[in-house]
């Protein structure tokens, strides 16, 4: 179980990934699996990576606190490579995202399913802001419309990334999940290594969910 | 995902190689009509026309791979940005609108491609005497086993249910580019700004208003032709249906495409006695099967006994539909002026008038 603590962001820093505020937030830290190639949505995503590895990353510290108005999570990896575009040759941009169930019965490894909706916060290396997206089922995320702030920058081994989002959702109960102080939920985690040619269902993710609690203080 | 309708109707394409010279008023027309030249899709070109033989747009498109064998997926790659290639910019606005007279003269101030569309205009093949050429337009060919609908993750590429138009739909659209890897065509493009797939969308908004696509209206050759396979008043459904004289390009790739092509007729190779064999074809058959497959053969032996049949001074309905002495004949009743259309205002009916 992670705490999320409550802290005081009055200049609202902490989407900032070097912000001094993290330093007093305890990182947990987290293994990623690769996605199995049987969860793949189509015959050709599951053919077309039969031979090769799929999630090149596999670990990441995960940091989460939030203010009463917003939550940041705070992920970091090492990543020697910088992917910021899609290239030649099968390269991607780098992207991280944070999963919630919706719906308490809700699947991580299958992103939900039919009304057990998820709903991911995404940062892409090369996107300006982060995305949100509802998902029932491998293969049906479309974006819920929701703001979600992602901010990134290099460390000396990989990426610092902040996704950050109000914990009051814009969106209806079905797309967005619903976060409130007081709260337990779970969270889960996945990464695309662009150099590796990640991106969609291709990507490092942790196979169960993680419990946290949303603390008053 | 990748779920694929079945179309009630499937609107096809003809392309007459007989009578097609690669003038690209077709691809201009598509060109200006839709990719344009907006960031992101400067080297865009949702219709092609290429030198055959050649290597193609994007360079050796054929050897990418995709669509089916034994009905699976096959895999493909996408092609590089190096292969599908680009152009230069000119100092068109010096030469042109300078002021400089005779001063300026216009020269490359950007751009370099090493490849484009028809990159190896008119080199053909054969050996003069007998070298040969023709022009072969490409365009998405809104297969009815399109390969990308199945392959793509996010259920982005749909199959209109009215007329069988292959869409993308760019906000479920992710630009994990495996309909560009599984397209055997490769006629999907990348459109790196936006992060989303792009391609020929049949024109649909002018189908949908009764007009007839822009490659095919602009057709100076009146080598185009489109409408419903199913109706048989259509120039596409006597060429494709009745006659068996237009058929698609690269049959093996199983995906079904509705595009379709009349085989070029070649005069006969010059033996070396500068003597006409009139029984050959200066355009090796061979090379023609590795084109359009085994049916190609049907296709030239009808098209040779229709003209005989002329020479003989008899009627033949087939060259009357191919000569097409009436332009409009060529449209399948999609026969509508875009500039007789308020588009601001019928834009927002819908369906088609």
């Amino acid at each position: 179980m992670i705490v999320i603590k409550k802290v005081a962001d009055t200049s609202g820093s902490m989407a900032d990934p070097q912000a001094a505020a993290w330093k007093s937030i305890k990182p947990t830290a987290l293994t990623l699996i690769p996605t199995p190639i049987g969860n793949q949505p189509t015959p050709y995503t599951k053919t077309a990576w039969k031979d090769r590895k799929i999630g090149a990353v596999s670990a990441a510290e995960l940091r989460v606190a939030h203010d009463g108005q917003t939550i940041f999570v705070r992920l970091n990896w090492d990543d020697i490579t910088e992917n910021r575009e899609i290239e030649d040759a099968e390269i991607f941009p780098d992207a991280a995202g944070v999963l919630w169930p919706i719906s308490s019965e809700a699947a991580i490894n299958t992103m939900g399913a039919e009304h057990q909706g998820v709903n991911a916060w995404q940062w892409k290396a090369n996107e300006e802001s982060g995305r949100s997206v509802s998902a029932f089922g491998t293969g049906s995320s479309e974006p819920n419309g929701d703001s979600i702030d992602a901010q990134a920058q290099r460390t000396a081994k990989g990426w610092a990334v902040v996704i950050a989002r109000k914990l009051v959702a814009e969106g209806d109960a079905e797309h967005s999940v619903k976060l409130a102080e007081g709260n337990r939920t779970r969270l889960g985690v996945a990464i695309w290594e662009g150099s590796n040619g990640e991106r969609a269902g291709y990507k490092a993710f942790t196979e169960n969910w993680i419990d946290v609690e949303i603390a008053t203080a | 995902m990748g779920t694929l309708t079945q179309s009630q109707r499937q609107l096809a394409w003809v392309f007459d190689l007989n009578k097609c010279i690669g003038c690209q008023t077709c691809s201009v027309a598509c060109k200006v009509l839709w990719p344009g030249e907006d960031p992101g899709t400067e080297t865009m070109w949702w219709m092609t026309v290429n030198t055959q033989p050649g290597r193609g747009m994007p360079r050796d498109w054929e050897s990418m791979g995709g669509g089916y064998a034994d009905g699976k997926l096959q895999l493909g790659r996408r092609p590089s940005a190096e292969e599908i290639g680009g152009g230069w910019d000119f100092n068109y606005d010096e030469v042109l609108r300078g002021g400089r007279g005779r001063d300026a003269y216009l020269h490359v101030t950007s751009g370099n491609s090493t490849w484009g569309m028809n990159w190896d205009e008119d080199e053909g093949g054969g050996r003069y005497p007998n070298s040969y050429f023709f022009y072969l337009p490409r365009l998405c060919a809104h297969c009815t086993r399109p390969a990308c609908v199945e392959a793509c993750p996010h259920d982005a590429i749909f199959k209109r249910e009215d007329d069988g138009l292959v869409l993308i739909n760019e906000t479920s659209c992710r630009g994990d580019g495996a309909c560009i890897e599984a397209c055997p065509y490769k006629k999907i493009d990348f459109n790196a700004l936006r992060g989303v797939s792009q391609k020929c969308i049949g024109c649909f908004p002018r189908i949908d208003h009764g007009v007839a696509p822009a490659c095919v209206r602009q057709c100076p050759g009146r080598a185009a032709f489109v409408g419903f396979l199913d109706d048989e008043s259509s120039a596409v459904h006597k060429l494709v249906r009745q006659w068996n004289v237009a058929i698609p390009l690269h049959p093996e790739f199983g995906v079904e495409p509705n595009v379709y092509y009349v085989p070029p007729l070649a005069p006969g190779p010059i033996k070396p006695d500068g003597s006409l064999d009139e029984n050959g074809s200066r355009i090796p058959l061979e090379y023609l099967e590795s084109q359009f497959g085994a049916a190609v053969h049907t296709a030239l032996a009808t098209l040779k006994a229709e003209l005989d049949k002329r020479r003989r001074g008899e009627s033949s309905q087939l060259l009357d539909t191919l000569i097409l002495y009436q332009w409009k004949e060529a449209l399948g009743h999609l026969e509508r002026d875009p500039a007789d259309i308020d588009w601001r205002s019928e834009a927002t009916k819908g369906g088609r008038s």
